[in-house]
C-alpha cells in the first residue's frame, strides 16, 4: 500500500475506533516502520494505540511505538492581562 | 480577577482521580475556572459522570463548554446536565456573570466550529454538506455575538473550544486549519467589543498566544500545549468599571438593611 494512503487509513482508525478516538498522534511511514508519535495521557491508551494500528497494517509494515506519556498536575506560569 | 483555564482535558475512565488532583489548590491561585472543550474522549456518558465528580469540589465556580469529543456519542446533554448537577456552569450559546470582590466578570461561551481563515475558508456553497458545514459555524459565530453583546459586566471573556484566529494554530499542519477554527469567531469577538480575553482549545500542537483583528488577546490553553493542569491569567478591571463596581456596591451597602 502507497505510504499515504497507510497513514489516512491508520489516522481514521484512531479516530474512530471506539478503543482510541485519538486524533493527535503523528503517524509517518517510511522504511518498511510506521511510527506513532506523540503523547499520551496513560498506559491504557498506548496500549489502545498500538493495538488498533496494528490490526490496520499489513504484515511487512513494523510498527514502531514512539509514545510516551505525559501528566501535567502544576499550574502554568501566571500571565497578567489588560 | 484571577481566571484559571485549561482545554483539552480528555477525561477518561483510565483518569480516575487525576484531575481531582490536578484542581486540588486551584482555588489558592484563581477565582474562576474556566475548561475550553474536549471534556472527555469518547463523548460518553460515563467518562461526563467521572468529570463531574472530579470538578465537584474546586471550591471556585467552574464555567466549561463541550468540545467535539463530547458530541462523538451524542450524549451532550447527559453529559451537560452531570455537570450541571455539580453546580458547573456549561455554556452553549449562553453567557454567566459571576460576582468576584464586587466585580461582574461575563463569560460567553459556545463550541464553535471550523471552516478556515481570511484567504482560505469554506463558504455556504455547492453541496447540502458544505452548506450545512458553514451554516454551523455561522450559528455559531452568531450565538457568540449575540451572548457577548447581552453581557452586563466589568470583564468579559470569550470561551470556545474552537479557534477564533490562526495565530493560536501556528505548529499545526496548514491542511487541518479548516478543521480546528474559523474567521467568523474571531469577528463575533471583536463585533460584539469590550471583550478582555478570548480562550479556545482544540488545537493540541499550536501555539499559546495570539490576537484577533480587532486587538483581544487569544490564549490557546489545549492542556497538550500549555502542558500544565492549568493557566493563570490575572485581568485587570477597567478603571472606569472598577469605580462603577464600587459605588454599586456601596450603593447595594446603603439599601441593606442592618441588625443589631
Amino acid at each position: 500500500m502507497e505510504s499515504k494512503h497507510l497513514i489516512g487509513r491508520l489516522r481514521e482508525a484512531l479516530a474512530t475506533d471506539p478503543r482510541t478516538n485519538v486524533l493527535d498522534i503523528t503517524i509517518k511511514v517510511a522504511g518498511g516502520k510506521a511510527f506513532l508519535i506523540g503523547e499520551v495521557t496513560s498506559d491504557e491508551r498506548r496500549q489502545a494505540a498500538i493495538e488498533v494500528a496494528a490490526e490496520v497494517l499489513p504484515p511487512d509494515i513494523e510498527l514502531i511505538d514512539e509514545l510516551w506519556i505525559a501528566k501535567y498536575d502544576e499550574p502554568g506560569r501566571p500571565e497578567t492581562l489588560g | 480577577m484571577r481566571i484559571a483555564a485549561v482545554g483539552d482535558v480528555h477525561v477518561g475512565l483510565d483518569m480516575r482521580g487525576e484531575l481531582r488532583r490536578s484542581f486540588a489548590a486551584v482555588a489558592d491561585h484563581a477565582d474562576v475556572l474556566l475548561i475550553a472543550g474536549d471534556l472527555t474522549q469518547h463523548g460518553s456518558r460515563e467518562e461526563g459522570k467521572l468529570l463531574a465528580e472530579e470538578i465537584a469540589d474546586v471550591g471556585i465556580p467552574v464555567v466549561l463548554v463541550l468540545g467535539n469529543h463530547d458530541y462523538h456519542q451524542d450524549a451532550q446533554d447527559a453529559i451537560r446536565a452531570d455537570l450541571e448537577r455539580v453546580g458547573a456552569t456549561v455554556l452553549e450559546g449562553e453567557s454567566v456573570v459571576l460576582d468576584i470582590d464586587g466585580h461582574r466578570l461575563g463569560v460567553a461561551g459556545v463550541k464553535g466550529f471550523g471552516g478556515g481563515f481570511a484567504g482560505a475558508c469554506g463558504s455556504e456553497f455547492g453541496e447540502l454538506e458544505m452548506k450545512a458545514f458553514i451554516r454551523h459555524t455561522k450559528d455559531k459565530a452568531r450565538q457568540l455575538l449575540h451572548c457577548l453583546r447581552a453581557l452586563d459586566c466589568d470583564v468579559r471573556i470569550a470561551l470556545t473550544h474552537y479557534a477564533p484566529t490562526k495565530d493560536t494554530l501556528l505548529g499545526e499542519k496548514l491542511e487541518i486549519y479548516p478543521f480546528l477554527g474559523s474567521y467568523l469567531l474571531g469577528e463575533a469577538i471583536d463585533e460584539a467589543g469590550g471583550c478582555a480575553l478570548a480562550l479556545h482549545g482544540h488545537a493540541h500542537h499550536g501555539s499559546q498566544r495570539g490576537i484577533t483583528s480587532g486587538g483581544v488577546p487569544v490564549r490557546n490553553v489545549a492542556k497538550p500545549l500549555i502542558k500544565s493542569a492549568y493557566q493563570i491569567f490575572s485581568v485587570r478591571v477597567p478603571a472606569g468599571r472598577e469605580d462603577a463596581s464600587a459605588r454599586a456596591a456601596l450603593a447595594e451597602d446603603a439599601q441593606t438593611p442592618t441588625t443589631a
